[in-house]
């Protein structure tokens, strides 16, 4: 019962901020609802007994992307009135036939080979069988160093680009 | 609750990343709608792990992986985001069409 | 075996290919560098092969070292559910090491190594000596891997690198900034296309394999063969065609008829590359081939095989005494010799063959690499009429050249003794059950033993013998140190390399002694009338040559063989070739020149369409992935 309650509430908070980001007029008030979803999917992840990985989450996602997001918004000039409620509801309209197939799909009874909620094992914490995975051979040994890789390689490549004073924009060409 | 629960609040999160990158006219929206994308696909890898015991830690390990590459994307993609920026002015992806000749 | 005997085995290999990795960076800027770390890598293999054939000397004859049978060392090749789903399983590929593949991984290292150190010297002031060596590196790599696989996949694989690097490498010159060679790139090019047909057949020949037998494992292979033709005895009818198209393959690596053109020509290739691809090792791979799938040869294709390399081997002597370029002579010895092996194979006697491959592979790079210190010595000088005198020029040269003649032409106890005398026998105890057919290749291969000794001490004679017929050769002096040494160790080499051989064939069967006889009789035979006709000159060789007349005339065109396969594919072809132009010219251009104005056209109204705004295209990009999810739905509801 109590893990029902908790996953509607955070079922509510990630779906909330995530229509408060698509229709919120202030670039600012969107990330802080983003800020809400992420925390909720966090949340979910608790209910799903993926404790190592919300906590992953909270950190990297509420703690480094946001900022990360707030920087480039206080770096960038806003562009005030770019909210289009048309733009986006015509959006919403494509993307939902998305959602409405997969609904139909997820009633006319698709079939998972998921075991019901109540024959569930009871969880356990992650971190250590994570943790041992990522550091075996026969594990994610060497996706993970390559991992590593990739995120020093972003992390110079965006000093990079950032740094990088352009010119004057390119002469505009006769199309 | 149920593994079909799980599926749909991820494919309603997932269908709001893809209008807010679709609709928004700012860049950072798009890198946003991308975030929220990730987050889905996020939730449907942990909730089959756990609702398929065979799959074990494995779906847990591909959502961190995940999130290694999301955090890679927003840097970069902020920084590219600054860099057009600094070159055209501004970051109204409707502004910025050089790629029509 | 251990684990660690297949790493080293697989060191064997991979040294050769770090080094030319590390070249491909160098080549160009420290070509010094870049050759040093060739040489190294080679002799570090060399060291690891004689390691690894001592094991196998210590080791039963018919010791099978398999890293998939001992449980390790093997890897998945294509794994992919599609071929899971055939049942056939997964494809696995290994290493091997066994009695046909030890001696010539030796013999490939040591010749390898000795052109190498050759090299360095030889190749000085060349434009692209970094390239050179890395071509060299990439070469030994394939050979080896070629020699360590355990599968025939592997082999085709590698067996293609090596055409590549000899394309490669005969266009060397052709490559060269400032004065490129043309004839060098047309014999690289008739090189591939000639051995290309010999491929595809391979190709087809291995894939055959895989469909009727789901393996290509040597020893699966085998095992298969053996079930397939159960206790009666019966051959399976496909595996005849199969057979054939395995043996073309052989004999278009091997440079034999009718597959055999293309060989002379590569000598415009550098005269280390000769010595090591076009004579010691990569047309080796062709007996190496025939002699790993002799188990699956039925006896229609060993006959054919025991005619066509008797055949080759004749033809290709009769060539080599009309020629008079240097290097032109012992490429047609080559091919010569190339057809005893693969004759050795026809009438059953593999070992023989190998064993042949074995010696030869190093009296015959001698050879070359005793022709290219000539060719050095004399600026380049190597039309035969244009030589001699040489002896007292070229003095260790003379007489290591003298050794490798020796040794090829047969004579007693040198290297080539035992195994043209291993081969001989073979023949000779094939005519019991042959019937007319087996009388050929004997009687063939012993015309082909007295004239090898006569076109080689012709050769030898006309070089080193009498007076310097021009200011070159009169000009010549003795090469520096890295190139004497090599000929010094292949000479050694050849003088008791047959030692080195794991078993020495047995001569048990009757036919040995008078086999033994007659190619030594033959051989002999062959040196007196080179020591009458060339050395005393008793007798005018070109008066005898205005004798024969017609035969002498068609042999200098090598039988007319090029110029017939130019008349009747090259000509047609370009032919062809010409109409499809003036057809793609009138036809297909004017055709796409209208598409072309029509897409303008239809482009400059679908331009609206490209905004060049981002989120459009991610709209688009949104409607085709619910397409693409519609119909992916509807087949599976």
């Amino acid at each position: 019962m109590g893990l029902q309650i908790s996953f509607w509430i955070f079922s509510v908070i990630a779906v909330g901020g995530g229509l408060i980001a698509l229709f919120e007029r202030s670039v600012v008030r969107s990330a802080f609802a983003l800020f809400g979803t992420f925390l909720g999917v966090a949340g979910l992840f608790l209910t799903l007994g993926a404790d190592f990985l919300a906590w992953t989450q909270v950190l990297i996602y509420a703690g480094g992307i946001m900022v990360l997001y707030l920087f480039g918004l206080m770096l960038t000039k806003p562009s005030p009135f770019e909210r289009n409620l048309r733009r986006i509801g015509l959006a919403l309209g494509l993307t939902a036939s998305f959602a409405l197939l997969f609904f139909w799909r997820l009633f006319a009874g698709a079939e998972w080979g998921a075991l019901p909620a109540a024959e569930l094992p009871a969880p356990e914490p992650a971190a250590r069988g994570i943790g041992l995975a990522f550091l075996r051979p026969e594990g994610w040994l060497y996706a993970f160093e390559f991992a590593s890789i990739i995120l020093l390689l972003a992390l110079i490549g965006s000093v990079y680009i950032a740094r990088r004073r352009s010119g004057p924009p390119p002469a505009e060409e006769a199309s | 609750m149920e593994l079909g629960a799980y599926l749909a609040v991820s494919a309603v999160l997932f269908v709001l990343g893809m209008a807010m990158a679709a609709a928004r006219r700012s860049l950072i929206y798009v890198l946003m709608g991308l975030e929220l994308i990730l987050n889905a696909a996020n939730i449907n890898l942990v909730a089959f792990a756990r609702f398929k015991p065979e799959i074990g830690l494995d779906g847990q390990i591909g959502a961190i992986f995940v999130i290694i590459l999301a955090a890679a994307e927003a840097a970069i993609g902020l920084a590219i985001v600054l860099n057009v920026y600094s070159r055209f002015g501004t970051i109204r992806p409707d502004d910025i069409d050089e790629l029509r000749q | 075996m251990p684990a660690d005997f297949f790493v080293l085995l697989l060191a064997v290999p991979l040294l050769p290919l770090a080094a030319w990795l590390l070249q491909l960076g160098l080549g160009r800027r420290r070509p010094r560098l870049s050759a040093g770390l060739g040489l190294l890598a080679v002799t570090a293999s060399a060291a690891v092969a004689i390691w690894l054939y001592r094991q196998a000397a210590a080791a039963p004859v018919d010791f099978i070292w398999s890293s998939a049978a001992s449980g390790g060392m093997s890897w998945n090749w294509l794994a992919s559910s599609g071929v899971q789903d055939s049942g056939l399983g997964a494809f696995r590929a290994g290493l091997r090491f066994d009695a046909l593949s030890a001696p010539l991984l030796l013999m490939v290292c040591a010749v390898s190594a000795m052109v190498h150190l050759y090299s360095t010297r030889s190749m000085r002031g060349d434009s692209r000596y970094g390239a050179y060596f890395a071509g060299l590196s990439l070469f030994t790599f394939a050979m080896l891997a070629m020699l360590v696989s355990d599968n025939l996949l592997f082999l085709f694989i590698f067996w293609e690198l090596m055409g590549v690097c000899s394309w490669f490498l005969i266009g060397h010159d052709s490559f060269d900034r400032q004065r490129p060679r043309q004839v060098a790139a047309r014999a690289a090019v008739k090189a591939l296309l000639t051995t290309r047909v010999g491929d595809l057949a391979l190709l087809l020949g291995i894939a055959s394999l895989w469909q009727h037998f789901g393996t290509l494992e040597f020893g699966q292979l085998y095992q298969a063969v053996a079930e397939a033709r159960g206790d009666l005895g019966q051959w399976p009818p496909w595996l005849w065609t199969t057979g054939l198209l395995i043996v073309l393959g052989a004999l278009g690596k091997s440079a034999q008829f009718p597959l055999h053109v293309w060989l002379p020509d590569a000598m415009a290739g550098p005269t280390p590359v000769s010595a090591m691809i076009h004579a010691a090792t990569m047309v080796a791979a062709g007996v190496y081939l025939v002699a790993r799938s002799f188990p699956l040869f039925t006896p229609g294709v060993l006959t054919m095989l025991a005619l066509l390399g008797a055949f080759s081997a004749l033809l290709a002597a009769l060539m080599a005494l009309c020629t008079f370029d240097l290097k032109k002579v012992l490429a047609y010895s080559t091919i010569s010799q190339l057809g005893y092996m693969i004759a050795a194979v026809g009438v059953g006697s593999p070992e023989a063959g190998l064993f042949h491959v074995f010696t030869h592979g190093m009296f015959k790079a001698g050879l070359f690499l005793g022709a290219g210190a000539v060719i050095h010595a004399c600026h380049h000088q190597q039309d035969l009429r244009h030589l001699g005198g040489l002896r007292r020029r070229l003095p260790l040269t003379a007489i290591t050249m003298l050794i490798f003649c020796l040794a090829i032409a047969g004579v007693p106890w040198l290297s080539g003794y035992y195994s043209k005398d291993a081969i001989l026998a073979a023949a000779v105890a094939g005519t019991e059950q042959g019937g007319l057919a087996g009388w050929v290749p004997p009687i063939f291969l012993l015309l082909t033993a007295a004239l090898t000794s006569l076109y080689m001490f012709r050769l030898y004679f006309l070089t080193f013998a009498g007076e310097a017929r021009s200011d070159h050769a009169a000009a010549a002096r003795e090469n520096p140190m890295a190139m004497s040494a090599p000929l010094a160790v292949l000479a050694l080499l050849s003088f008791g390399g047959a030692a080195l051989w794991l078993a020495p064939p047995e001569s048990a069967a009757a036919s040995h002694g008078i086999a033994q006889l007659l190619a030594v009789i033959a051989a002999l035979l062959g040196i007196a009338v080179a020591v009458l006709l060339y050395l005393l000159n008793w007798g005018n060789p070109a008066r005898i040559a205005a004798a024969l007349g017609p035969f002498y005339r068609a042999a200098r065109a090598r039988f007319g063989i090029d110029e017939f396969y130019r008349a009747v594919l090259v000509q047609p072809l370009r032919g062809l070739a010409r109409a499809w132009v003036r057809f793609d010219r009138a036809v297909v251009d004017r055709a796409f020149e209208h598409a072309g104005r029509v897409a303008l056209a239809a482009g400059q109204r679908l331009r609206r369409l490209q905004t060049g705004r981002i989120q459009d295209y991610l709209y688009l990009s949104y409607a085709g992935m619910l397409l693409a999810a519609l119909f992916f739905l509807g087949r599976t509801a």
